[in-house]
């Protein structure tokens, strides 16, 4: 239990295979860690092994009124390490925070569209004399352009607005995601939750690949569709660099070889923060579609990391937080680490979050999950404060006081 | 002026000429240098490339490592829950989804065939919904996958690149999987079913690598499941026989019953008719004393001799109907041991002192031989008495002239152990069984000259019986019997 003059906050973990009594058993383990509180909000992480909606229901059969946001994922992120296969519950409950959630759907058909359908409502529910201090959202990743739904929110709550969350996964990039939204258990959607209240936030972006080999050109390309680099097919990269025929890798997955070594974009010269991109799917002509939108005329580098980077990076964006929030009490962490980091650091996964918390304090309670891009702040400096989705990243936000 | 223009003209075009020179010998070093430049950026990606395949290798021997390792632990995880159950459905049960994915795999069916039928039924299942599991039996039975299944040795590895197999039937689509391995279950030498392992995702698909962790759990499965068939086909030997004994106990409590209930009706006869016998006896002995006292009469000599005859012979009977009573009521309980301390060396001298002028007559020799230190035992003093005349008795009968008889006393544990042996006639191997019975008498020239009841023995045994003592016996024909009993120091 963490308890805080007005906040307090309890995750609850469980790994039984029954999915009604697992998300009652986490609901109720959480649930006893805020004693027994009026619940603000449920966050919840659900692995794609269970049937969802039995989960929610045995959610719901602990806590019954309180608004849900969520995704699936392929593992919690708690103060306990991480959990793959699981279902891990958060509440938040407390007198200076409100949240106010919206949904946005058919992210396929129009991302940006959907994006600014759940900004709109989230906005739309909330009180003018609340101070908005943060929109978290969770999309569908395997489906739709994701800067595009970021590009909707900010349509609404303006690129500087924080807006931290990440896109919901599963193991396999064919597999569905879902979102939830308090009883609703969404595909191919956004939802989005407004955290209003006085307190102070504190957010921090890292990435840890790294470039390798020579820049190279895209030469042709439509949103958020790579079809040439260097006047070659798009796939001729990784076809030159891992020295696989096109069958190989169309065989393989383009995601599996692009989730360890995606494509970088280097934002500035003096920044050495690269934002990445996954090929999600290779095309028979040879070209890559994106989790999100890329442009012509940029140059690109194959990217490349390592544990001990990934735990580094980690470090580093845990003390960008840090920084923000000089002189006020941290009450807990919100913290979403994409996929291809557990995959690269596997057991070592625990790795990461005890370096967070080595660095905001290890009784502070972090929350989160491992998503397949996130929503952040990689570079403030560099990008004029403008909040932009990247993968292969780690997002921390702090909650003070 | 002209001469001037040309100078003027000379000397420019010498410097355009030498600014020319100089820039082409710019354009071609900064040419050079760029050509060098992009060699070196060349170099370092060919470079990168290396690197790049190098840390793919690692990273798939990585992969590899960690799925070999945590699959073997998980196969020794399941190995151990499954070697303690002999139920065949808890062993379904234990191969749960937990299992499954720590094997690396996300969805798994094994399936058996049932009796009669020859139907696949699905009966253990991992990330298949109940209805998802109805269609994928019915599937299987009609394409009779199981059949073609069964004449692989080998687990079969099946994904989107294997043309055969999954063109014919769509399995991977039927399964709901990027790929699966299935390897038939063969339990003394008959195929009785399949597990089937596969994996719905492009990251995790499954390989060759894969197919000695799928062998080693087929093991298992087999294993399990021939253990717990051996164990029902015991269990069941077992319940039949433990079935026959009790039976065989109930019949054999009810003889004991009755065997109770007609030697108590045998004792209850025996005890009645003796003590019937008793009156007319004590009668007929009193009546011949009188007759032979001459107070009714003269006594002829001849009528004398038939008289002391008829004395001889009642105390003869009298002997038999006490001897007969005494078993009757050691049998029954009637007969209450009177416990008290007795001591060994004057118990063994007053017997002596009774039996020494049967051994005179006989010039026997008798040794007693006390290795014991412990004096006293707690018997019934009159009853021991008895066990000792009967035995020293029997000895010094059955022994000829000149023979030895001995009495051994010993201390062993928690009992004294006492033994009379003789240097007699010996006991014949087939009367050896019969020797305690009543009335027995040993199939023997000498034993039918030597009068005796046959009661004696059978008496002693019942006695020391009484005392929760023992009673037994070594004979050998011709060289002599050995009795040894024992009785409680306590």
């Amino acid at each position: 239990m963490y308890k805080n003059m007005s906040t307090l906050t309890g995750t609850g973990i469980s790994t039984k295979l029954d999915s009604f009594a697992a998300g009652k058993e986490a609901a109720l383990n959480a649930y006893y860690q805020i004693e027994k509180n009026y619940p603000n909000i449920l966050i919840i992480f659900i692995s794609a092994i269970y049937n969802q909606h039995e989960t929610i229901k045995g959610v719901r059969s602990i806590i019954r009124d309180t608004p849900i946001i969520g995704c699936s994922s392929v593992g919690s992120i708690s103060n306990y390490g991480f959990h793959q296969n699981s279902v891990a519950v958060s509440i938040i409950s407390s007198d200076s925070i409100n949240f106010f959630c919206g949904i946005g759907d058919k992210i396929s058909a129009n991302s940006r569209l959907a994006g600014s359908k759940a900004a709109i409502k989230a906005f739309g529910s909330i009180k003018k004399h609340n101070p908005k201090q943060a929109y978290m959202m969770f999309s569908d990743s395997i489906s739709g352009n994701s800067a595009d739904i970021l590009r909707g929110a900010q349509e609404i709550l303006g690129t500087c607005f924080p807006i931290i969350g990440g896109g919901a996964c599963n193991k396999s990039r064919s597999s569905q995601t879902y979102q939830y939204a308090d009883n609703e258990i969404l595909t191919d959607s956004v939802v989005g939750v407004i955290i209003s209240g006085t307190m102070v936030l504190g957010i921090g972006q890292s990435s840890s690949w790294q470039p390798i080999g020579k820049p190279h050109k895209i030469t042709k390309a439509k949103f958020n569709i790579i079809k040439e680099i260097d006047r070659k097919p798009a796939v001729k990269i990784y076809e030159e660099y891992f020295e696989k025929s096109f069958e190989e890798i169309k065989n393989d997955g383009i995601f599996k070889l692009g989730i360890n070594y995606p494509l970088g974009l280097r934002q500035t010269d003096k920044n050495k923060e690269y934002i990445t991109r996954v090929p999600l799917m290779l095309e028979n002509n040879g070209s890559f579609v994106l989790n999100a939108d890329i442009r012509e005329g940029e140059n690109i580098s194959l990217m490349i990391s390592d544990k001990e980077l990934i735990v580094e990076s980690a470090k580093k964006a845990a003390e960008k937080a840090l920084s923000y929030i000089k002189n006020t009490k941290i009450k807990f962490a919100i913290m979403f680490s994409d996929i291809s980091r557990f995959l690269l650091l596997k057991n070592d996964a625990y790795k990461e979050i005890d370096m967070v918390k080595k660095i905001i304090g290890m009784e502070i309670p972090i929350l989160g999950c491992y998503t397949l891009g996130e929503y952040g702040l990689l570079n403030a400096a560099e990008s004029a404060g403008q909040y932009c989705f990247n993968n292969h990243s780690v997002s921390i936000t702090l909650f003070s006081e | 002026m002209n001469i001037s223009y040309i100078i003027v003209f000379a000397l420019v075009s010498c410097v355009l000429f030498m600014l020319y020179h100089i820039e082409i010998t710019k354009r071609i070093k900064s040419e050079k240098s760029n050509k060098k430049l992009q060699d070196i950026v060349d170099q370092l990606d060919n470079q990168a490339k290396i690197i790049i395949k190098t840390d793919l290798a690692l990273n798939k021997v990585q992969e590899d490592l960690d799925r070999k390792i945590t699959g073997l632990c998980t196969l020794h995880e399941i190995s151990r829950k499954l070697s303690s159950t002999f139920n065949i459905d808890n062993i379904f049960g234990m191969i749960n989804q937990p299992f499954v994915l720590k094997l690396g795999f996300s969805k798994l069916l094994i399936t058996l065939k049932e009796n009669p039928s020859g139907l696949m039924a699905i009966k253990s299942s991992a990330g298949y919904s109940d209805a998802e599991i109805k269609i994928i039996e019915t599937e299987f039975n009609k394409i009779n996958f199981a059949s073609f299944l069964f004449k692989k040795e080998k687990p079969m590895l099946v994904n989107r690149l294997m043309e055969s197999i999954d063109r014919r039937w769509n399995l991977l689509d039927l399964l709901k999987v990027e790929s699966f391995l299935t390897a038939p279950i063969i339990v003394r030498e008959e195929s009785i079913g399949f597990i089937i392992a596969g994996n719905t995702s492009m990251y995790g698909k499954i390989g060759e690598n894969d197919t000695e962790l799928m062998s080693i759990l087929t093991g298992l499965v087999e294993t399990a499941i021939e253990s717990a068939k051996l164990y029902t086909e015991l269990f069941g030997s077992h319940r039949e026989l433990e079935r026959r004994v009790a039976d065989r106990t109930k019949e054999l409590e009810k003889l004991n019953e009755e065997l109770k209930n007609l030697n108590k009706m045998k004792s209850d006869f025996i005890s009645s008719v003796s003590h019937e016998l008793r009156t007319p006896l004590t009668s007929i002995k009193g009546y011949a004393s009188i007759l032979m006292t001459g107070k009714l009469g003269n006594v002829l000599p001849a009528q004398k001799e038939r008289l002391e005859k008829i004395d001889k012979h009642s105390n003869s009977l009298v002997h038999l109907v006490n001897n007969l009573l005494d078993i009757a009521r050691i049998e029954s309980g009637k007969t209450q041991m009177t416990m008290q301390n007795i001591s060994v060396k004057e118990m063994l001298d007053s017997i002596v002192d009774i039996i020494t002028p049967q051994i005179k007559e006989k010039n026997i020799s008798l040794k007693i031989n006390s290795k014991t230190k412990f004096d006293t035992i707690k018997a019934d003093h009159s009853q021991i008495e008895r066990i000792f005349l009967n035995l020293l008795s029997n000895a010094v009968k059955f022994t000829p002239e000149k023979g030895t008889v001995s009495v051994d006393v010993e201390e062993k544990d928690d009992v004294i152990q006492f033994s009379i042996e003789d240097t007699g006639i010996g006991i014949p191997p087939q009367d050896i069984s019969k020797v305690f019975q009543e009335f027995f008498r040993a199939d023997n020239a000498l034993d039918q000259k030597i009068k005796g009841s046959g009661l004696g023995l059978s008496l002693v045994k019942k006695i020391v019986e009484a005392h929760k003592g023992k009673i037994w016996f070594n004979s050998e024909l011709g060289k002599g019997s050995r009795f040894t009993f024992t009785l409680p120091k306590y």
